[in-house]
C-alpha cells in the first residue's frame, strides 16, 4: 500500500493520534477545544513525526482544493464541519452513546438521534464507520468496522513500581465515578492510599498533567499500580492509558466491566465490592513482588491482545476501502462490516491457533510436536506459549550425553552433571509421602526431567505448576516431551483450580526458589484447597420453619460427610414463639414489628454463636432469620458467607434485599435470574440445584402392613397448593393418596386426604415414596391452574423420590433435561390430559416403570446428593477467591502438617491420628494429650510448651 | 558441680535479681559453667549480668507467631532447635525462677541430673522440685505472712549464701563517661544532690502518680538544690511529658532516650533514686546508688524490694496494703497516702549525712511506714521500721516468728533450740513495736491450741504411714489391711485443712503441705511413702515449734505485765 496519503483529521486525543500516526501516511491536523485546552497537548504526547498542525483555515483552504486522500473525524462535529466536501470520509466513534446523552450532554431525543445518525451513515457516499470497540459497535447498533487500540509495549520503560503509590490516568475523573458509579464509594477505597492522578482534573486539586510522555512512561514505570475506573455505560473495560499501564507492566486495579482484559489475581484485580479491591491495593502497596508478577501478566495480555500491528493493519484496509473509487456503488458500513468481520478480531477473541505460526520465534520440531500434544489438552496456554519469547538471562546448557539444563540468572534448574540421576534423586525423597493420595502437585516444571521420572513411576494424576512461560518455552523446544504433556496439566498463573481428591504437593526447589511469590502463593491455596476438602469449620444457619427447613438439615449431614466441622444453628427451636405472634394480636403492623423483634433477636443470636464458634464459613439457608445488621457485623469479622436460595425468586422477591449482604449466592435457578442478580451489581452467583440425601431417601423393605397404609396406584406428598388441587380433581378415578398439610379436607379431594391433612415426617415420606406404585411430582404454584408452562426449577421432591428407587411422573421443567435423561431416567407430563395417559400406560407396566426408576436412583446417586453439592459449593467458593477470618489462621490442614513433618517418624506418626480431623490447631493437639494415659512422649511435651506459652503469653 | 542452667524467661527486674544466686554458686563451686536461659524480649540485660558464661536466648513471641499463625510445625522446629541448643550439654543442675506453667513443661525436657523449681513428671502433672520451691508458691495464697526477700528465697534454692552480698550489674566505662559528662553540662546545681525518677512501672497500680514525682521535684530543687532525671523506658515517655507539664523543676528528662548501659550508668551517677518497684529500681540498687522506694497497693517490698543495704522503702499503713495480687483496685488510696512532704523530708534527712536507724514521729509520717534494709545474721534481707513503737499487727508478730522457723523447718536445720529461736525474736518485736499492743495480742492468741491440735493430725499419720511401711516391707504383704489403712488418711487431712482455714495464722504450713503433697515423687511406694513421713515430720516439728515459741512470748507477756512500768521490756 502507498504510504504517502495526505490525511486530514481533528485533534480530541493526542494519544489516539499519535497511534494512529503510526500506521504512516502524512496528518493535518486541526486543533480542537477540548477540557479546556485548544493545543496539542505535548504534555501527553509528542506532535508525530508525520504530522502537521494546520489552522481551520487552512484546513478548509486544502480541502477545497482538493489536496486530502481522506478526512479521518471523531465526532459528530468533525463530521458535520467536512460535510459538504466531497472527500472520503471515516467517523470513529470513541464513545458510547450514553456518553452523548448525559444530563448534562444532547438536548435531543437517544432513538431519534440514532435513527437519524444511521440514515446520514447509509446514505453518505464513501463514508466509512469505524468502532474503537465492539462493545461501542453493539451500544450503538449501527454496522461499521471495528478497529481495537494496538500498542508497542517496547515503546514502554521497564516497570519497577518503587513509589509505594497507586496511578489514576484520566479527565474529568471525579464527575465520570459520580455520574456512572458511586464517588463515596471510589473516595472509601482510596482513602489514606497515596494516589497520583494525571490527566485534565479541575475538581481534583493534587491532580496533575504529565511533562510530556517520557514523563508519563516514567509515571507508569514508577508508581506500584495502576487504578482504572471505566465504568460499563461510558466506555469498554480498557482505553489507551490503562493499555499503556499495561504494557509497562504495571499490575491493574479495576472497577467491573465486562470488556476488561483484567482477570481478577490473574493480570490485576477486578471487583466492584470496595473493601475487596481495597484489600488488594494494600496488598500491591505492601508486597512489591507480587505486584512485578501481577504486573508480569498484564504486559503479556497487553502484548497479546492490544497489537499494533493488527491496528495497523486493519486500518491500512479501511482507508484502502474508503480511498478506493468505485462508481456507481455506495460503500454501506453493512457491507464493509461483513467483510472486514472476517479479519477483525477483538481482544475478546482468541486468536485463531494458525496465525500462531506467524509469530517469529525460531521454530523447530520438537517444540511442534510438544505444542501439539499440549493443544489438544490445554488449547490457551498452548497458544501463548507459541508466541513466548525467551529473553538473554535463559542459558541453556548441553551436556555430553545430550541432557540438556537451564541457567537463569544464577540459577542452574537442573544439576551440570546429570539431569536425570538428580531428577531420580528428587523422586526418591518423596517416595514415603505420597502413596496415600491421589493427585500430585509439582511445583515447577524446570525441564522436567523430575517430571519425567514421576511419570514413569506412578499412574496418579498430575498436575503441574509453573509460572515461568519462558522456562516453559524452552523445556519444550529443546526436549520431546510429548508423553509427558499427554499425563499432566499445567498451571501457569494465579487461578488454581478446586483439587476435589487428596494430593500431595512435591517442591521442585530450583523453580520455587526462582519465583517464591507464585510459588508461596501456590502453597497457600494448596494449603486453603486441603481445608475445603476437609476440616472447614462451617456454621450452617437454618430457617425457622418451612421447606428448608430439611435442607439445611442435609446440608449440614452432608457437610459433616466431607469431614468438616460443623455448627448448626437449628432456629426451628423458635418455631413456636415465632408463629404464635399472630396470637399476641390481630394488629398486623404490630405483628410485623414484633415478627422483626423476634428475627433481630434470632439474628443475634447468629451472631453470638459465630464468636463462640469461630467458623471458616457461614452457610444460611433461604429463609434464615439473619438481617443486614449481623450480615455487616459478620463482615467485619471477616467471615465468608453463603447463602442458597432454594426459592423460586418470581415468588420470593426477598433476594433483593438480601443477595447484595453475602459473599456468594447459590439459586436453584438461572438464566433471568442471573441477569437480574448481575443488574443489581451482585456476584458470586452459582446455580446449585437441589438434591437428595441417600442416607435417608433409600429403598426400603416395607412390611406388609406398611404396604397397605402408605401404597396406592398414585400418590402424591405436599402442601395443597392451588395448582395441584386443581389438577388432582382430575384423578378423583384412581386408586389416589394425598399425603401433607393445607389441604381443604371438605373439598372434593376431602376423602383422598391421609391422615387428616396433617404435615408428614420425612421418615413417612420415604416409605409413601417407596410403596407408591407412581409418585406424582407437581412443581407447586399459587396461581396456575395445573402445571406452570414456565416452570424452571427442579423441586427437592424429583431427586428424593428417584433416590428411593420410587417412579415418578413429573410436570415438565425447563431445568429438569440436564439433571435427569427425559423419558429414560424420568417422565413428565405437560398437563392433566397426558398426566391421565401416561398414568394409565405405567400403571400397567411395573417392569418399565422399575427399570426407568432404577435409571433415575443411579443418576441421583452419581450426581445429585447434597454431598455433592456442597463439594460444588465449597469448589465455587474456592476458585472465586476465598480468603479465611483472622480466626482461622491457626488452623492448618493435617495433610499439610504430615508433609511439613517430612521423614521426621516421631513427629509425623503422633501427627497422623489426627487425619480423620482433616484440620487441626495446636488447640486439638493439647486436647488429645490431655485425655491420653501414662508417660508423655517429647513430641507431646513439645506441643504443651509451646500451648503453655501461648497461654502464658496472650494471658499478659 | 560443673554445670549449671538456670532457667528465667521473665522480666528485667527478675533476671537481675537472679545475680546473687549467680554469685552464690560461683563462690561456692570452682570451674562452674553457669548457662542462663532468658526470653528475647529481655536479651539485652543479660550481656551486663556478671559471671554468666553462656546466655540462650528463647524467643517465646516467635513461637505465639507460628502457632497462631496456623504455622504450627514451625513453631515445633524452633523450639526443638532451642532445645537441641540447650541440651548439647548434661547439666548437674537445672534451676527454674520461671514459676510458669510453660517454664515447668520446658524443664521437664532439659538434659539435667537435678532439677529445682517448677517442673513436670512423666505423666504430665506439675511437680515443685526443692522445699524452698514449694515455699516460693506458698506466698500466693499467705504472703502476709511471707519474710523472705524473693532473692534469699533464691538463695536457698540453690543452697548457696554469698559472701559478697547484693545485685550486681556491669556498667560499661563509655556508659559511664557519657553520664558524666551530660552532667557537667546539665548539673542544675553544683552543691546540690543528683536524684533521678522513676516515674513508669510494669502496672498502673504500681505507680506513685506523676503529679506527686512533680511536686516532689519541685521541691526537691527548691530546697536542696537538686538536678532531677527522669528515667524510664520508651513506652513510658507519656509520663515524661506529664511531668514537664505539672512541674517547674528544671530537669534533664531521660525517658526512653537510654540504652540498657546509660541507664545503668545514669542511675550510678546519682546520689539517689526515688522509684516505684521496677526494673530500674534493681538496677539501682545493683549499681550501689542509695534507693527510695515507693512501695504501692500488690507490691510488697519484703518479696521485692531493694535487696542491698541502706535502702528505703516507704509504705502506706492502711489495712488493705499490700493487696492481693490481680486485685484491681479502684481507689486510689494508698497513693494519696504517701505525700511529696513525706517523700522530701526522708530525703532530706538522707541527705543530712547521718546514719538513720530511727525516726521520730513527725506529721510527714502519719499513715506511713518506712523501712530500712540490712542484712541479718543469717544473711538475708530484712527491713527494720524507721518509725519505732507503732502498734504491731498479729500477721506481722506470725511474719517474724515464721522467719525464724522456716529456715529451720526448710533447711532441715535441727540444731536450732526453741530458747534461741525465741530470744531472737523477742529481741526485734522489743525493739522494733509498741510492747503494749503487742502483750494485748499475746493475751488473746489461740494458735497455740490450734497447733497443738495440728501436731497431734500429724502424728496419727505419721503412724499410719509408719504401719503401712511395715506391712509392704512384709514379702506376702496384705492388701486389704493396706487399702484400710489408706481410707483414714483422707479424713485426718481434711481436719488438717479446716485447721488452715479456721486460724489463717498457721495457713501457710497447710499450704505448704498441699504443695508437699502434689509434689511427692518416688518409684516405689516405699520411697513415695518414706517421703511422705518426712512431710509429717516436718508439719509437727513446725507446729512444735511455732507453739513454743508462742508460749514462750506468752509467759514473757505476762511476766512483763506484772513488772514496774519504767523496766519493761529493757530485753
Amino acid at each position: 500500500m502507498s504510504s504517502g496519503y495526505n490525511i486530514l483529521t481533528f485533534n480530541w486525543h493526542e494519544g489516539y493520534l499519535y497511534t494512529l500516526s503510526r500506521i504512516g501516511h502524512h496528518f493535518d491536523i486541526v486543533p480542537r477545544l477540548k477540557g479546556g485546552y485548544s493545543d496539542w497537548m505535548y504534555q501527553f504526547r509528542p506532535l508525530p513525526a508525520n504530522a502537521s498542525l494546520v489552522t481551520e483555515d487552512m484546513a478548509r483552504a486544502n480541502l477545497k482544493a482538493d489536496k486530502y486522500d481522506c478526512v479521518i473525524c471523531h465526532n459528530l462535529l468533525d463530521i458535520f464541519d467536512v460535510s459538504s466536501f466531497n472527500v472520503p470520509k471515516i467517523l470513529i466513534f470513541h464513545t458510547k452513546p450514553s456518553a452523548l446523552f448525559t444530563p448534562e450532554g444532547l438536548p435531543v431525543n437517544k432513538s431519534l438521534f440514532i435513527s437519524d445518525l444511521k440514515k446520514l451513515t447509509c446514505s453518505s457516499d464513501r463514508l466509512l464507520i469505524v468502532f474503537v470497540s465492539e462493545a461501542k459497535k453493539q451500544a450503538w447498533g449501527i454496522d461499521g468496522t471495528v478497529i481495537p487500540i494496538g500498542i508497542d509495549i517496547n515503546d514502554y520503560k521497564t516497570y519497577r513500581g518503587d513509589l509505594e503509590s497507586v496511578l489514576r490516568v484520566g479527565h474529568f475523573l471525579k464527575a465520570k465515578d459520580t455520574h456512572y458509579f458511586d464517588l463515596k464509594k471510589i473516595e472509601f477505597l482510596l482513602k489514606d492510599i497515596p494516589v497520583s492522578t494525571l490527566g485534565i482534573n479541575p475538581d481534583i486539586s493534587e491532580a496533575t498533567l504529565s511533562r510530556d510522555w517520557d514523563d508519563l512512561k516514567e509515571h507508569y514505570a514508577a508508581h506500584r499500580l495502576y487504578f482504572n475506573t471505566l465504568y460499563e455505560e461510558l466506555d469498554d473495560g480498557y482505553n489507551i492509558s490503562m493499555v499503556e499501564a499495561m504494557a509497562t507492566g504495571m499490575p491493574i486495579v479495576s472497577v467491573e466491566n465486562s470488556t476488561s482484559p483484567i482477570k481478577d489475581s490473574v493480570n490485576g484485580f477486578i471487583s466492584n465490592d470496595m473493601g475487596y479491591l481495597r484489600k488488594r491495593i494494600n496488598e500491591l502497596l505492601n508486597n512489591p513482588s507480587l505486584a512485578r508478577e501481577i504486573g508480569a501478566v498484564a504486559r503479556e495480555t497487553a502484548s497479546r491482545m492490544f497489537k499494533l500491528d493488527d491496528f495497523i493493519d486493519r486500518w491500512h484496509r479501511a482507508i484502502e476501502t474508503v480511498t478506493v473509487k468505485r462508481p456507481g456503488s455506495k460503500l454501506l458500513g453493512s457491507g464493509l462490516a461483513e467483510k472486514n468481520s472476517m479479519s477483525v478480531s477483538t481482544p475478546d477473541n482468541n486468536t485463531s491457533a494458525a496465525s500462531a505460526v506467524n509469530v517469529s520465534i525460531s521454530r523447530n520440531s520438537t517444540f511442534d510436536n510438544n505444542i501439539k500434544i499440549l493443544r489438544e489438552k490445554q488449547p490457551d496456554l498452548a497458544e501463548i506459549l507459541s508466541r513466548t519469547v525467551p529473553s538473554s538471562e535463559y542459558k541453556k546448557k548441553k551436556k555430553k550425553n545430550g541432557e540438556k539444563t537451564l541457567r537463569i540468572n544464577n540459577t542452574t534448574l537442573h544439576s551440570l552433571y546429570d539431569p536425570s540421576g538428580e531428577a531420580e534423586l528428587w523422586l526418591t525423597s518423596y517416595q514415603n509421602i505420597t502413596p496415600n493420595t491421589s493427585v500430585l502437585v509439582v511445583l515447577g516444571f524446570g525441564l522436567a526431567y523430575h517430571i519425567e521420572k514421576l511419570c514413569g513411576a506412578t499412574d496418579k494424576e498430575i498436575i503441574v505448576m509453573e509460572p515461568d512461560l519462558k522456562t516453559l518455552r524452552i523445556a519444550l523446544s529443546v526436549r520431546d516431551l510429548q508423553h509427558v504433556l499427554k499425563r499432566i496439566s499445567i498451571i501457569t498463573d494465579y487461578s488454581l483450580p478446586f483439587i476435589k481428591q487428596r494430593f500431595t504437593t512435591l517442591e521442585f526447589l530450583p523453580s520455587v526458589k526462582l519465583h517464591p511469590q507464585y510459588f508461596e502463593f501456590v502453597k497457600s491455596r494448596l494449603q486453603l484447597n486441603r481445608r475445603m476438602q476437609r476440616g472447614l469449620k462451617i456454621m450452617v444457619v437454618g430457617p425457622i420453619y418451612g421447606g428448608s427447613l430439611p435442607i439445611a438439615q442435609f446440608c449440614v449431614e452432608a457437610l459433616g460427610n466431607l469431614g468438616h466441622k460443623v455448627d448448626y444453628v437449628d432456629n426451628s427451636i423458635y418455631k413456636d414463639a415465632y408463629l404464635s405472634i399472630t396470637k399476641i394480636t390481630s394488629n398486623r403492623r404490630v405483628q410485623d414489628l414484633l415478627r422483626a423483634s423476634f428475627i433481630n433477636f434470632a439474628s443475634e443470636a447468629v451472631l453470638a454463636r459465630c464468636e463462640e464458634f469461630q467458623p471458616d464459613i457461614l452457610f444460611a439457608l433461604a429463609q434464615a432469620p439473619i438481617n443486614e445488621t449481623t450480615l455487616l457485623k459478620l463482615k467485619s469479622t471477616g467471615v465468608p458467607t453463603a447463602f442458597w436460595f432454594v426459592e423460586d425468586y418470581k415468588l420470593m422477591t426477598y433476594w433483593e434485599q438480601i443477595a447484595h449482604l453475602y459473599d456468594y449466592f447459590f439459586t436453584i435457578q438461572k438464566g433471568e435470574f442471573f441477569s437480574a442478580l448481575k443488574a443489581r451489581g451482585i456476584k458470586n452467583v452459582h446455580y446449585l440445584p437441589l438434591a437428595s440425601s441417600p442416607s435417608v431417601h433409600k429403598p426400603l423393605n416395607l412390611s406388609e402392613e406398611e404396604r397397605n397404609l402408605y401404597g396406592s396406584d398414585i400418590s402424591f406428598v405436599g402442601a395443597g397448593y392451588y395448582n395441584r388441587r386443581c389438577l388432582f380433581e382430575g384423578l378423583l378415578d384412581f386408586d389416589f393418596k394425598i399425603w401433607g398439610n393445607e389441604w381443604d379436607m371438605s373439598s372434593s379431594l376431602g376423602k383422598f386426604i391421609q391422615l387428616e391433612g396433617r404435615r408428614v415426617d420425612t421418615e413417612e415420606i420415604v416409605k409413601i415414596f417407596n410403596a407408591s406404585k407412581i409418585n406424582i411430582n407437581l412443581h407447586s404454584s399459587p396461581y396456575h391452574k395445573g402445571v406452570n408452562p414456565d416452570g424452571d426449577f427442579v423441586n427437592p421432591r424429583t431427586f428424593e423420590i428417584a433416590a428411593c428407587g420410587g417412579f415418578q411422573l413429573v410436570d415438565q421443567r425447563s431445568l429438569l433435561p440436564e439433571l435427569f435423561e427425559i423419558d429414560k431416567e424420568i417422565i413428565c407430563f405437560t398437563g392433566l390430559e397426558d398426566l391421565r395417559a401416561k398414568i394409565r400406560f405405567y400403571l400397567s407396566r411395573p417392569e418399565e416403570r422399575q427399570e426407568i426408576a432404577q435409571r433415575a436412583r443411579e443418576r441421583v446417586l452419581k450426581e445429585h446428593t447434597y454431598e455433592l453439592r456442597m463439594q460444588e459449593m465449597l469448589s465455587f467458593i474456592y476458585e472465586n477467591g476465598i480468603e479465611l477470618p483472622a480466626w482461622s489462621t491457626s488452623r492448618q490442614s493435617i495433610d499439610t502438617m504430615i508433609e511439613e513433618a517430612g521423614e521426621d517418624t516421631e513427629l509425623r506418626a503422633y501427627l497422623s491420628q489426627f487425619y480423620d480431623k482433616g484440620s487441626i490447631d495446636l488447640d486439638d493437639i493439647i486436647e488429645n494429650i490431655q485425655s491420653g494415659e501414662g508417660s508423655l512422649s517429647r513430641v507431646e511435651k513439645i506441643f504443651l510448651l509451646m500451648n503453655q506459652m501461648k497461654d502464658v503469653y496472650l494471658q499478659k | 558441680m560443673k554445670e549449671v542452667l538456670i532457667i528465667n524467661l521473665t522480666r528485667m527486674g527478675d533476671l537481675i535479681q537472679t545475680t546473687p544466686v549467680i554469685q552464690g554458686l560461683k563462690e561456692k563451686y570452682r570451674d562452674l559453667r553457669i548457662t542462663l536461659l532468658a526470653s528475647s524480649s529481655f536479651a539485652s540485660i543479660c550481656k551486663h549480668l556478671p559471671l554468666i558464661d553462656r546466655v540462650i536466648i528463647f524467643d517465646i513471641k516467635k513461637v505465639i507467631d507460628l502457632v497462631t499463625g496456623g504455622r504450627i510445625i514451625e513453631g515445633y522446629r524452633y523450639v526443638e532447635e532451642i532445645l537441641d541448643t540447650i541440651n548439647d550439654t548434661r547439666y548437674d543442675l537445672a534451676v527454674n525462677f520461671t514459676h510458669s506453667a510453660d517454664s515447668a513443661v520446658l524443664t521437664s525436657l532439659i538434659n539435667t541430673k537435678e532439677v529445682r523449681g517448677i517442673s513436670m513428671d512423666a505423666e504430665g502433672y506439675s511437680v515443685k522440685r526443692h522445699p524452698w520451691i514449694r515455699y516460693f508458691f506458698n506466698v500466693i495464697p499467705s504472703r502476709e505472712f511471707n519474710p523472705f526477700h524473693l532473692c534469699d528465697m533464691h538463695l536457698k534454692v540453690c543452697e548457696v549464701s554469698p559472701v559478697k552480698k547484693g545485685l550486681h550489674l556491669n556498667v560499661p566505662d563509655e556508659a559511664m563517661h557519657w553520664i558524666n559528662e551530660l552532667l557537667v553540662r546539665k548539673r542544675y546545681n553544683s552543691n546540690g544532690p543528683v536524684i533521678a525518677l522513676q516515674l513508669g512501672a510494669s502496672a498502673e497500680d504500681k505507680r506513685w502518680p506523676v503529679a506527686s514525682f512533680a511536686a516532689l521535684a519541685d521541691l526537691l530543687q527548691k530546697e536542696l538544690g537538686a538536678t532531677i532525671i527522669l528515667t524510664g523506658a520508651r513506652n513510658e515517655t507519656e509520663y515524661g511529658v506529664e511531668f514537664e507539664r505539672l512541674s517547674r523543676a528544671e530537669i534533664i528528662n531521660l525517658i526512653g532516650k537510654t540504652d540498657l548501659s546509660q541507664l545503668s550508668a545514669t542511675l550510678k551517677g546519682c546520689d539517689l533514686l526515688i522509684s516505684n518497684d521496677t526494673g530500674p529500681l534493681h538496677i539501682g540498687t545493683a549499681v550501689g546508688t542509695t534507693v527510695v522506694n515507693i512501695s504501692l497497693a500488690s507490691v510488697h517490698f519484703r518479696e521485692t524490694g531493694p535487696y542491698g543495704e541502706g535502702h528505703y522503702v516507704i509504705v502506706p499503713e492502711i489495712a488493705c496494703y499490700p493487696c492481693n495480687f490481680r486485685s484491681d483496685c479502684k481507689t486510689t488510696l494508698c497513693k494519696k497516702t504517701i505525700s511529696p512532704e513525706t517523700v522530701l523530708k526522708l530525703v532530706k534527712l538522707i541527705f543530712s549525712k547521718n546514719e538513720i536507724d530511727s525516726l521520730a514521729q513527725a506529721p510527714e509520717w502519719e499513715q506511713v511506714q518506712i523501712f530500712k534494709s540490712f542484712f541479718d545474721s543469717n544473711g538475708l534481707i530484712e527491713y527494720m521500721p524507721l518509725i519505732k513503737n507503732r502498734p504491731i499487727h498479729k500477721a506481722t508478730l506470725f511474719t517474724h516468728i515464721y522467719r525464724e522457723t522456716w529456715l529451720k523447718i526448710l533447711d532441715n536445720n535441727r540444731s536450732i533450740d526453741y530458747e534461741n529461736l525465741y530470744l531472737k525474736v523477742l529481741n526485734k518485736l522489743t525493739t522494733w513495736y509498741d510492747i503494749q499492743t503487742l502483750r494485748k495480742i499475746l493475751s488473746e492468741i489461740e494458735e497455740t491450741e490450734a497447733l497443738e491440735r495440728l501436731e497431734k493430725f500429724a502424728d496419727s499419720l505419721l503412724s499410719i504411714l509408719d504401719v503401712i511401711t511395715r506391712e509392704i516391707r512384709k514379702p506376702d504383704h496384705n492388701i486389704e489391711l493396706i487399702k484400710t489403712l489408706w481410707k483414714s488418711v483422707p479424713p485426718i487431712d481434711e481436719e488438717l485443712e479446716k485447721l488452715g482455714c479456721l486460724y489463717p495464722s498457721i495457713k501457710p504450713i497447710i499450704i505448704l503441705y498441699k504443695y508437699e503433697k502434689e509434689s511427692l515423687e518416688g518409684s516405689s511406694e516405699v520411697e513415695i511413702l518414706t517421703d511422705a513421713k518426712r512431710m509429717y515430720r516436718n508439719i509437727k516439728e513446725h507446729a512444735a515449734v511455732l507453739r513454743q515459741i508462742l508460749l514462750k512470748l506468752r509467759a514473757w507477756s505476762a511476766i512483763e505485765g506484772k513488772k514496774p512500768l519504767t523496766q519493761q521490756a529493757i530485753l
